[in-house]
């Protein structure tokens, strides 16, 4: 009897030894390097959104150490050296990790933020996992980094066909803006983050495209003088996303971390509508609505070809945006005949 | 015959006299015609509330020489028991945050910090407090003559300072010793003050004292409807403190459905309405006892107080997703998600071309 009593005490013994290392490890945070683009640093608003992030991540069992990078290229190369685990950069700078998240940033295809916040949430779901798994990479969340608008040094330039021969400062990286440049008939001049507002503003060119964010901050206002205007009708959603290799996560990490950025969508896009309302109405060029329709259609057209002859957008992410925008407004023209 | 240097000390002691007058009294008047002022329409609250603590006893100091400068005091007092009150309020979110991690050695700790804090505010608005009634006379059958409207504000302000003196005091054990029917004093002086002109504040400082205090209502009196209507009033002028009493009443009675939405009103008002510039410092001190009342409900359920932007929102929403909007069922995934993965996108050796 005393036997079997002190052999169950050794074997409770022993069990415990066992599990409370496990339960302890399940409880440790696993140290992970997240590598944030912000173009203003530590101190910008998007390192600051993502520091709520960081500490909602504790939660899902990740303890991240957040690294600023105000260049863009750096911080996706780091990604891609194996130096962070977890990147936030532009959708565009994420295409060729993902060409469904790089997707969503396409030419038009979200000309308003309650269509992007839809699909936010839809990617959000657990039934999208798949369409946010590329292999190894994943899509672990996706915030609204505001709408992409055209800067114009002359309000007159007011139609599409007004802006062949234009001179318009295009990113050299962005292959569908160059397709899209190319489709205007305009001419593009390369540019990069860094020198393309310096290019607007001293006239060097007669267009550039950026978020509302680089009116004020980039002082695009000067370029735009009294005869410039910013064109109410977004290219493209720039979104910021968390890009990670899953298989440094813990299991249903992605999953977590999506479902928090689409419901904090309302806080980052506060900060991208900030930067609209400081731009003057003297300064908006508002389009009639027959033009946004001829808009749409150049749109639908440059995507299609980006898709088919490039390659460079993703079939699946081009058609859930087109069903969004079908769900949204049946009348559209796309609606009767998709293509995508 | 006194001696020269007698007669220069006289005099000299006589004529240091006359300036510490004078200068007490120029400092009064200085105090309510210009600093108090500036100070209620500057907007900065953590400097408003600082400057009653410098300020306060450099201001009743001059009763010694003068007449006592109540009529400057008042507000200073106030002040200065705001900065009490937001220390307070910092240490009871603190024994939340504890109570809610089950640290219950820390939640007694910052419990008594907050008791502390609690005394020293009691003291401060209890004596903006006796400085109205030594100034304008014990409330009673008959209304004070305010002569100025200036008087009506300092009136009205040691009226509030009351009701939250005896708040503070019955967290601090009733160790400052603010008389109980103090507020039924107050209660009656309210009807003293011009309910419209000053943003619904008398009317919701009367309808707060009867939500607490048993049989001080009038027969057929409604508080809550009182206290709404002042709160619509004080929106419509921009000086949004009679949401801020409706929300201590609220908060008090345990009233959770009136306490979120005022809250959430709040919020709204904040977003549609700028303060009336005048009063822009009252109108945020109004907007931080509000914010304290919601940092509460976002402790006590969450651990943390209201995110950043985020007041108006509550941590019930969260678990609806207010901000998700509605997908349906998830229909626009049809038809997408069984399709196989495209081929792996170029593989990161062809990432990142230029720049």
């Amino acid at each position: 009897m005393r036997f079997s009593t002190r052999l169950i005490r050794t074997l409770t013994c022993a069990a415990l030894a066992v599990a409370v290392p496990a339960v302890a490890a399940a409880a440790t945070p696993v140290d992970r390097t997240l590598c944030v683009f912000d173009p203003s640093g530590e101190n910008g608003q998007v390192f600051n959104l993502m520091k709520t992030y960081q500490l909602e991540a504790l939660e899902w069992g990740v303890k991240f150490d957040m690294k600023p990078y105000t260049d863009e290229k750096t911080a996706a190369d780091d990604f891609k050296a194996g130096k962070c685990h977890a990147s936030l950069i532009t959708g565009t700078r994420l295409r060729p990790f993902h060409k469904m998240g790089g997707s969503l940033e396409a030419m038009g295809a979200l000309p308003d933020y309650d269509l992007l916040r839809t699909i936010i949430a839809t990617l959000a779901l657990p039934g999208a996992a798949p369409l946010n798994q590329n292999e190894a990479y994943e899509i672990a969340g996706v915030f609204p980094g505001g709408a992409i608008y055209l800067f114009v040094d002359d309000k007159t330039v007011d139609t599409v066909e007004e802006l062949a021969g234009k001179k318009i400062a295009t990113l050299a990286y962005d292959e569908a803006s160059k397709t899209m440049v190319g489709k205007v008939g305009a001419s593009m001049v390369a540019a990069d983050v860094g020198t393309f507002a310096g290019m607007f503003n001293n006239g060097t060119v007669n267009a550039a495209y950026a978020p509302a964010f680089a009116y004020k901050a980039l002082e695009l206002y000067k370029g735009l003088g009294d005869k410039g205007a910013v064109v109410r009708y977004p290219l493209a959603q720039m979104t910021l996303q968390v890009l990670i290799r899953s298989s440094d996560f813990p299991d249903g990490f992605g999953a977590k971390s999506r479902a928090y950025a689409a419901k904090n969508f309302g806080t980052a896009l506060d900060l991208a509508k900030k930067s609209e309302s400081a731009i003057p109405a003297k300064h908006w060029l508002e389009i009639p609505d027959a033009d946004k329709a001829k808009y749409d259609l150049m749109f639908r057209d440059v995507r299609l070809a980006l898709r088919d002859d490039k390659g460079l957008y993703d079939k699946r992410a081009l058609s859930l945006m087109r069903k969004t925008r079908c769900k949204a407004d049946g009348k559209r023209a796309e609606c009767a005949d998709p293509k995508e | 015959m006194p001696s020269p240097a007698l007669l220069v000390a006289t005099v000299t002691l006589a004529l240091t006299g006359c300036v510490n007058q004078i200068t007490g009294d120029v400092m009064s008047d200085y105090s309510s015609e210009h600093l108090i002022p500036y100070v209620l329409e500057h907007g900065d609250t953590g400097m408003a509330c600082e400057t009653g603590v410098s300020l306060g006893h450099f201001l009743a100091s001059f009763a010694r020489v003068t007449d006592d400068p109540h009529r400057a005091a008042i507000p200073t007092l106030l002040s200065a028991g705001v900065c009490a009150q937001q220390a307070a309020f910092e240490a009871d979110l603190r024994s939340r945050r504890a109570f809610f991690r089950g640290i219950a050695s820390e939640a007694l700790d910052a419990r008594t910090e907050e008791q502390r804090h609690n005394l020293i505010a009691a003291r401060r608005f209890h004596e903006a407090w006796t400085r109205t009634v030594a100034q304008y006379g014990e409330p009673g059958e008959k209304c004070p003559e305010l002569e100025e409207r200036y008087d009506e504000l300092v009136y009205l302000l040691g009226l509030v300072s009351v009701v939250q003196a005896l708040q503070h005091d019955l967290g601090a054990d009733g160790e400052a010793g603010v008389p109980l029917d103090a507020p039924r004093k107050a209660e009656r002086a309210a009807t003293c003050v011009n309910n419209e002109r000053w943003w619904g504040v008398p009317n919701a400082l009367r309808a707060v004292i009867w939500t607490s205090i048993p049989g001080t209502a009038p027969p057929g009196a409604d508080p809550w409807a009182l206290l709404a209507e002042s709160s619509a009033l004080g929106r419509k002028a921009g000086v949004r403190l009679a949401e801020a009493v409706e929300a201590q009443a609220a908060a008090g009675a345990g009233r959770q459905d009136v306490l979120e939405a005022v809250i959430k009103a709040h919020a709204d008002a904040l977003a549609t309405t700028p303060p009336t510039a005048r009063w822009t410092t009252i109108d945020r001190i109004a907007t931080f006892q509000i914010l304290t009342l919601s940092d509460r409900i976002w402790t006590e359920a969450e651990g943390h107080r209201t995110p950043f932007g985020k007041l108006g929102t509550f941590p019930s929403d969260t678990a609806a997703e207010p901000d998700v909007v509605p997908i349906g069922d998830g229909d626009l995934l049809d038809g997408l998600v069984d399709e196989p993965a495209p081929p792996a996108a170029a593989e990161p050796s062809a990432a990142p071309e230029e720049n």
